[in-house]
């Protein structure tokens, strides 16, 4: 699975219907956690605590724009 | 760079910039002032929309960068590129999911694609957006707008290198991440680089516009309903809609 890079803060998350997606703002694509990931709770815990303190967050993701990782 | 296109600068091309809102009074200046005519182009898209170094064949993200490399070339060619903004504070509930000519779903926080004036065939000079990505011609912006599920009235059509102000937020690339301009065209090309690798097909599927039927219909040995690295999907059809008169353009 070819996967990218990249770092940003986030401008939004948006929860729907059990959906995890992030908004950031080096990005016009909405990222997606995806519940079956084995890291769901921790990479959110993360992703929301980035936002709140308008943090940079690291993170790599596949070409549906999953985020597979964190780092 | 791709040679100069012929009467871009034609005089007959003068339009009154006040047409297109007050926010751009002043914008359009001496030669600038001019609308593309229909056939020119046509032609400046069809050499964007095969670009190499672009990725139109992979719009999940990246639509700023796509719109710079062009907004920049469209300026080498001495035109005054605008910018169409989809953001996202114009829906109502959260961004829906659009889908693609492929198919596909792709979900955007907001979308942004490079604008022109276009005097048309009919003669009238109308505001025309350039997305290779997702169409194989100009479209007007109601065209894009419902696309990607909003109305015309909520699109903003903005200067190239002027930003949007009154959101929530920057809007890459022109917002506090740059400081310089050829930062801007650093990221833009870093961000194409990584997206040519996430292409999968040779050649993308792209939705058919009026425009290109139109052209194809009176300049048939100049148009193509596909090119280098694109074909048309007419949504009349089953199958992607190529022209019976003319061979494929090549490799």
């Amino acid at each position: 699975m070819k996967t990218l890079r990249s770092q940003s803060r986030v401008r939004r998350i948006i929860e729907e219907n059990g959906a995890f997606l992030v908004a950031f703002v080096m990005h016009d694509g909405l990222f997606t956690v995806p519940p079956d990931s084995p890291d769901v709770a921790a990479m959110r815990a993360r992703i929301l605590q980035a936002q709140r303190e308008n943090a940079e967050v690291s993170f790599e993701y596949d070409s549906d724009l999953n985020i597979v990782g964190l780092l | 760079m791709a040679e100069d296109l012929d009467n871009v600068l034609d005089s007959d091309n003068a339009f009154d910039p006040k047409a297109f809102g007050g926010h751009l009074k002043g914008y359009f200046q001496d030669n600038a002032c001019r609308a593309l005519s229909f056939f020119d182009a046509m032609a400046l898209f069809d050499r964007l929309a095969d670009r190499p170094d672009i990725a139109f064949g992979y719009v999940r993200d990246g639509c700023y960068a796509r719109a710079h490399l062009m907004c920049l070339e469209m300026e080498a060619q001495g035109l005054a590129p605008l910018k169409a903004w989809a953001l996202e504070y114009i829906y109502k509930g959260n961004p829906p999911p659009v889908t693609m000519p492929n198919g596909k779903i792709a979900r955007w926080d907001w979308h942004v694609a490079p604008a022109l004036p276009v005097r048309m065939a009919e003669g009238d000079v109308r505001m025309m957006v350039f997305d290779p990505g997702l169409f194989d011609g100009p479209v007007p912006p109601e065209e894009w707008a419902r696309l990607i599920h909003v109305t015309s009235e909520k699109i903003k059509i903005l200067p190239f290198g002027a930003p949007p102000l009154d959101d929530n937020g920057d809007y890459i690339p022109d917002n506090s991440s740059f400081t310089h301009r050829e930062d801007i065209l650093d990221h833009a090309r870093a961000t194409m680089e990584k997206y040519l690798s996430f292409q999968t097909a040779p050649r993308r599927t792209v939705f058919a516009s009026a425009a290109r039927k139109q052209a194809c219909d009176q300049k048939p040995m100049s148009f193509s309903m596909q090119g280098k690295t694109w074909v048309s999907l007419d949504a009349t059809a089953t199958g992607p809609a190529v022209s019976p008169h003319l061979p494929p353009c090549g490799p």
